[in-house]
């Protein structure tokens, strides 16, 4: 299997043999970034660009650590939307990236759509890193990475996504990718959390917590908005916690060995309680470990590398 | 010196004959604006300008009802003149302004504007509605007699749903004294709220804020309660869904004074072309579902639908070339609409060209009272168009006279093409080419 692509758009659109491909260059990754010198070559004299228009911590650090291991110039410009909708469009931002440039292009954006209307117009490879409510494809990867290090396979695997599935693109993302490696993905929300023709995507819905946690292999956080709270999605966020949160008790509902996931951060207490999120079950933090090796593994399949060899020495 | 060619024969022409449901081979004379002789004509008097047509064929002329001329106000994205080239350009010899211009139409000021602008371009006839309300805001009625007087054909807040049900139900009643019909655009904002495409299968995968066809059918269903109420007349415009045609369907059994329209694309797309983030996909109310466009299909055929209005709404490129939700709705429809759906509904059989003629020729006419023939024949005011069919050909922006090129059809491969289109006895477009 040999990386084609121009950019990093959508997981829908990926085979399983793309997935697979950059899960596996994630691999030696991670065992670089164990070492005490973490800094490989591969996109020395590159220059990556952060493109963030809406605002994020951990992303945009993770993608610029990422780029920095393999020896990029990584820059990073962040605005926010409201300010960009006053001033430059998004076209013209474009056409001055391309005047400058720039080899990759990382975006954030609250428009669905906006990173594949840029990579329609620029030569440099484009990395969707959210958006709108579309997809988030680093998210997905670097859970499956995290995943694929804690169980045996995919196949069958059941995994159960709890929380705001309507606005969320770690959930588009994560449901594509868990289902295209062979496991099964359920959803649980209140319905007005839920998207009204959710039967297009492959998943099983659920609207009560504990029925849906009894058999699962996964339980996957999502954060969830307390401006929601305000359109009349779900009346409080006690009334949220009451039936959506994942505490000690559920946790004893649920399999032993379960695995709690969360694309962070992490509202304590409200989707999720304080002890789960430190408890042994949890993966969250090699989650963001592993961010970092799978958007490096990104950043260098879409530059054009293919074999790993030549980095681990 | 004589004076120069003063009637016009149009030779081998394949002409409709709309009373008796056929076409008949032959001539058609123009002289003084008028059809002076119709059939196989030999003798040809002195300053005759004969023109070949050989395999085209003769309609009445196309009438927009629907039309966004964008002047006064926004003449960057088109203007009287340009509406009026991109109209007799694609057939069109009668369109009709919506009220949503800045300032809007709601003094007899702007009415005559328009209407005089109209004809001093001289090309298709310009139309024009009023607002319901002043400035659109859904409050207070515009002087409506003042309106009239001033030559609208209806009254429309079009974009702005009026939302408080008493002012829809004063304005249909006063109306009643001039006999016009207010025009809807119905979609209840508190439902539609932020959205940009319709809510379904595609916008459940793509995250973004839906449209829910829910936004039109319960508005058009209190609508027209409202209008058997007081028994008023009212037009529903650009209908998107299957509930909203059923909502219609139960109306008109019930008696209630309504017609509505459908446009070119809600009949021939759906949601689904919105995969690509492609703003020329982006209108209100948006493409529904695939099985919201077949009962569309259908209703046009059943004559549930009265009327196919082209919703043309030029926007300028930088103002679409944008994120999707950023990108105004709306597209262009003047130029593209007779040749996609000649294309696909009638040289596909699914509607004659007699029940197309219909929808966007006697209808309008009867239904807004406006000035234009809706048949071809001997001594009726020369206004028709001529087109050819013999070769298909790709629908591309070089071709349009709009100022705009937001327009959903691109690259789509038809046949029919307006070859003249010609109004009162002057050939508004002759060869293709604008007068």
């Amino acid at each position: 299997m040999k990386w084609t692509r121009k950019d990093l758009i959508t997981i829908e659109e990926l085979s399983k043999g793309e997935i697979n491909l950059i899960l596996d260059t994630a691999e030696p990754f991670k065992e670089i970034l164990r070492r005490n010198i973490k800094k490989v070559p591969p996109l020395r004299g590159r220059t990556v660009l952060n493109l963030f228009y809406e605002p994020s911590t951990r992303t945009a650090a993770s993608f610029s650590i990422a780029a920095k291991r393999l020896s990029a110039e990584i820059m990073s410009i962040s605005t926010s939307t409201s300010s960009v909708k006053k001033g430059e469009t998004l076209l013209d931002t474009a056409r001055n990236l391309e005047a400058m440039r720039v080899d990759m292009v990382v975006m954030r954006h609250s428009c669905e759509g906006a990173p594949k209307f840029l990579a329609e117009r620029i030569n440099a490879s484009v990395i969707n890193a959210g958006d709108g409510n579309h997809e988030h494809p680093t998210q997905c990867l670097l859970d499956l990475s995290t995943l694929k290090e804690n169980v045996k396979t995919f196949n069958g695997l059941k995994v159960l996504i709890i929380g705001d599935i309507r606005h969320s693109r770690v959930a588009r993302s994560n449901i594509w990718g868990l289902t295209k490696l062979g496991a099964k993905v359920s959803v649980c929300a209140p319905p007005t959390l839920i998207p009204q023709n959710i039967d297009v995507l492959p998943v099983d819905v659920y609207y009560h917590f504990d029925e849906a946690i009894k058999d699962k292999d996964v339980i996957y956080l999502l954060r969830i908005q307390r401006e929601r709270m305000k359109k009349g999605l779900f009346p409080s966020t006690r009334e949220y916690m009451n039936l959506f949160s994942m505490d000690r008790s559920r946790l004893k509902q649920a399999k032993k060995d379960v695995i709690i996931m969360h694309p962070g951060p992490i509202n304590r207490g409200v989707e999720l309680d304080g002890d789960v999120a430190d408890s042994e079950n949890s993966v969250i933090l090699n989650q963001v470990t592993n961010g970092v090796a799978v958007r490096m593994a990104v950043l260098y399949l879409l530059n054009g590398g293919n074999k790993n060899e030549k980095i681990i020495e | 010196m004589k004076k120069s060619l003063n009637r016009l024969l149009f030779k081998n022409l394949h002409i409709i004959d709309i009373e008796n449901q056929s076409f008949i081979d032959g001539d058609i004379l123009i002289e003084d604006g008028k059809i002076n002789k119709l059939g196989k004509i030999k003798d040809i008097g002195d300053n005759t300008k004969i023109i070949d047509c050989k395999g085209m064929q003769a309609i009445p002329g196309l009438v927009d009802i629907h039309t966004h001329l964008r002047e006064p106000g926004e003449e960057y994205k088109e203007t009287i003149r340009t509406a009026s080239r991109s109209a007799v350009n694609g057939g069109f010899v009668a369109i009709s302004g919506m009220a949503n211009t800045t300032p809007t139409v709601d003094t007899i000021g702007t009415v005559k504007y328009i209407l005089e602008r109209g004809k001093e371009i001289n090309l298709a006839k310009i139309y024009t509605y009023g607002t319901v309300t002043k400035n659109r805001e859904g409050k207070e009625l515009s002087e409506i007699n003042d309106l009239v007087k001033g030559g609208i054909i209806g009254l429309s807040d079009d974009g702005n749903t009026i939302m408080d049900p008493t002012i829809l139900l004063r304005a249909l009643s006063y109306v009643k004294m001039f006999d016009i019909p207010i025009v809807l655009h119905e979609e209840d904002i508190n439902l539609s709220e932020n959205g940009v495409m319709h809510e379904g299968d595609m916008q459940t995968k793509l995250g973004m804020a839906g449209i829910p066809d829910l936004s039109e059918d319960t508005i058009t269903y209190r609508d027209l309660r409202i209008a058997e109420y007081v028994n008023g007349r009212v037009h529903i415009t650009h209908i998107s869904s299957k509930n909203t045609l059923e909502v219609i369907d139960i109306a008109k059994r019930r008696g209630v004074r309504v017609t509505c329209d459908v446009t070119p694309h809600h009949l021939l797309l759906n949601d689904t072309k919105i995969e690509c983030f492609d703003t020329n996909y982006k209108m209100k109310p948006p493409l529904r579902s695939e099985e919201d466009r077949l009962a569309l299909i259908e209703s046009i055929k059943t004559g549930l639908i009265d009327i196919i209005a082209t919703d043309h709404a030029p926007h300028a490129i930088y103002e679409k070339e944008v994120e999707f939700n950023y990108a105004p709705f709306g597209v262009t429809g003047l130029e593209t609409t007779f040749p996609v759906l000649y294309t696909n509904l009638v040289k596909n059989d699914k509607i004659t060209i007699f029940r197309f003629l219909e929808l966007l020729n006697s209808n309008p006419v009867k239904y807004f009272e406006i000035d234009i023939p809706i048949d071809i024949k001997e001594g009726n005011d020369a206004t028709f168009i001529i087109f050819s069919d013999d070769k298909e050909w790709k629908i591309d922006t070089d071709l349009f006279e709009s100022k705009s090129r937001n327009n959903a059809f691109l690259g789509e491969k038809v046949y029919g093409r307006i070859e003249y289109t010609i109004v009162n006895g002057d050939m508004k477009l002759e060869k293709r080419k604008i007068k």
